[in-house]
């Protein structure tokens, strides 16, 4: 994952290579979202079936954070915290774990990662997101 | 195979026996959430209790991969195979490993051609 440019607020989306941002920018047409919202539903969707709660419904922001994760509700932040200790994986690498998962569930890394929208994927997000919003309301 | 280093290819081959060799009563049986299968980043195989391994993959959550639904089901339900003769075996990867997961999948398809890899 590359490190967003210091001299300027990142926006999430800055942390990912350009063809990453593009493909999510097409999942959230896809899915009426803004991007933003996709990954954070893409890392809910990952976590969850690791059983790990990532608070999709909470939207608080925490307060000292640094990199990626400093956008991410503090809910999510410690799902990724969780998972990221409990396999052996830097937090900022499940991100990409979790976004390359949503993008190609069979790539590994952003650099084998095939692009193109997957109808499948689609499906998946909008039946976890309708999940979440049934628990919610 | 030659066009991969050869530490890759050494741990492709341990990995792949590791596969092989897993007693198919320890492989993780089909179900709906497959929660027998581990939500992390691994290789995995389909295995036929007679005919052996049908089908290597790999992903980032080996758990929501199948979950997800998987081609090789659709195959094994034409090719009218008993779903209690089709399970999965599977092999973590560390965050180092897994940056060659790729290149780990494709010696150990070169080298044992499963029916269904086509990929």
């Amino acid at each position: 994952m590359q490190t967003a440019n210091s001299t300027t607020k990142a926006t999430l989306l800055s942390y990912f290579p350009e063809r990453i941002q593009i493909a999510l920018s097409h999942y959230a047409a896809e899915l009426n979202l803004p991007p933003e919202t996709l990954v954070q539903l893409g890392i809910g969707y990952f976590l969850e079936a690791a059983d790990i709660d990532a608070g999709v419904n909470d939207q608080t922001l925490p307060e000292l954070q640094q990199g990626i994760l400093a956008h991410f509700p503090r809910a999510m932040q410690k799902g990724i915290e969780q998972y990221a200790a409990e396999y052996e994986f830097p937090p900022e690498a499940v991100v990409e774990l979790a976004v390359t998962f949503l993008l190609d569930p069979d790539a590994s890394s952003f650099e084998d990662c095939q692009v193109g929208v997957q109808r499948e994927q689609v499906h998946l997000l909008q039946q976890y997101r309708q999940d979440h919003q049934a628990e919610a309301a | 195979m030659d066009d991969y280093p050869d530490f890759v290819v050494e741990e492709a081959l341990r990995l792949l026996d590791l596969l092989n060799t897993a007693p198919f009563s320890d492989c993780a049986p089909l179900t709906r959430k497959f929660n027998e299968l581990p939500p992390r980043p691994g290789i995995y195989a389909f295995k036929h209790r007679g005919l052996g391994i049908l089908y290597i993959g790999k992903s980032n959550s080996i758990r929501a991969r199948l979950r997800g639904g998987h081609k090789a089901l659709g195959w094994a339900f034409i090719d009218r195979m008993d779903p209690d003769d089709v399970r999965i075996a599977h092999t973590p990867l560390s965050f180092e490993w897994n940056r060659v997961s790729y290149q780990l999948e494709q010696v150990m398809i070169r080298r044992i051609q499963p029916p269904y890899s086509d990929r």
